[in-house]
């Protein structure tokens, strides 16, 4: 798997092997994408009765917070030093502190960008998918989000970018 | 300075852009017609599943009721082409749905141009700094005969 800038040096992207798109292309591509949002919402109908919404409502509703998302985001490319770590909050919401390789997510309604934090205001991108369930493991989307992040995590491990357990793990075999 | 985590990091980073900052621009410049056509796909989406199990409506009968190729209704069910009137009004016709609507009742707007871009407007109807048209031309024009039209193409 290969690392594209987004926009340098603050955001970054995976692009996985099978792909030929990295991966924050890709999920903005599939939230404008007719065709794709109508066999989600289709498939995972059961899920919006709680948010009160039938598959068409969904569909629309959408594709306008992915417009919003998106052109904020362009916002955000152009300025100097883009706020990166007000947009992405760690994934687990009790979680508190923040650390290097921390998994992370911006969220716009039930739209979910996933990320590693690399530094102060550095972001990669593992992923992005619709959320429609309470937690990551029950949607097979999110799912398969989660092992993704995992997944990008160890790469950068493996390439030396460490997180903080792994440091504390150094530090304590020293 | 930067951390060693950075200093690695940006050792892998490919030299090859991501395509999203121009797909995003791009899709900001034909928002109009992105949205008019995204809603149309989705109508034309929601009616073939709801005929597929009444009459076995598909995008390929579609296809071949519109005698077009398959290629070409999905590319226009994927909201990406400027579909005109004729092709939007035949989609309609085999799919037995209006998928146009002129709302008549609408108020007539006031639309401001910058001069540079105006291409066509009224006469008098100049202003300071700026010329002022309205969408509902025809009826204007009707009831006001007096008007003269002024090219500046």
């Amino acid at each position: 798997m290969e690392i594209l800038p987004i926009f340098e040096p603050w955001l970054y992207a995976f692009r996985y092997d099978d792909e030929t798109q990295d991966e924050f292309e890709r999920i903005f591509e599939l939230w404008s994408d007719p065709v794709y949002l109508e066999d989600f919402f289709e498939e995972n109908n059961d899920n919006l009765t709680y948010f009160e919404i039938d598959v068409e409502e969904a569909i629309l509703e959408t594709r306008n917070q992915s417009e919003t998302f998106e052109s904020e985001l362009l916002e955000v490319a152009e300025t100097q030093d883009p706020p990166l770590d007000s947009m992405f909050k760690n994934l687990n919401d009790e979680e508190t502190r923040v650390y290097e390789l921390s998994k992370q997510k911006s969220k716009r309604r039930w739209l979910r960008i996933y990320a590693l934090r690399i530094d102060k205001n550095v972001y990669v991108v593992t992923g992005g998918a619709i959320k429609l369930t309470e937690r990551m493991e029950d949607g097979p989307d999110t799912s398969k989000e989660l092992s993704k992040l995992d997944k990008c995590r160890n790469f950068l491990n493996e390439n030396e970018i460490t997180d903080v357990d792994t440091f504390r793990e150094i530090v304590s075999k020293h | 300075m930067k951390s060693d985590n950075l200093k690695n990091f940006e050792k892998l980073v490919s030299k090859e852009k991501s395509g999203w900052k121009e797909r995003a621009e791009w899709r900001k410049e034909n928002k109009d017609w992105l949205d008019f056509t995204f809603k149309i796909s989705v109508k034309i989406l929601r009616e073939i599943r709801r005929q597929k199990p009444v009459n076995g409506m598909s995008q390929k009968k579609l296809a071949e009721a519109l005698d077009v190729k398959p290629q070409y209704i999905n590319r226009i069910l994927s909201g990406k082409e400027n579909l005109t009137l004729k092709t939007i009004i035949r989609i309609g016709n085999v799919l037995g749905i209006k998928l146009l609507e002129i709302p008549m009742e609408q108020e007539t707007q006031e639309v401001e141009y910058p001069t540079s871009e105006l291409r066509v407007c009224y006469k008098n109807a100049h202003t300071a700094g700026k010329q002022t048209t309205s969408v509902e031309q025809p009826t204007t024009v009707a009831a006001e005969p007096d008007f003269d039209y002024i090219s500046n193409v």
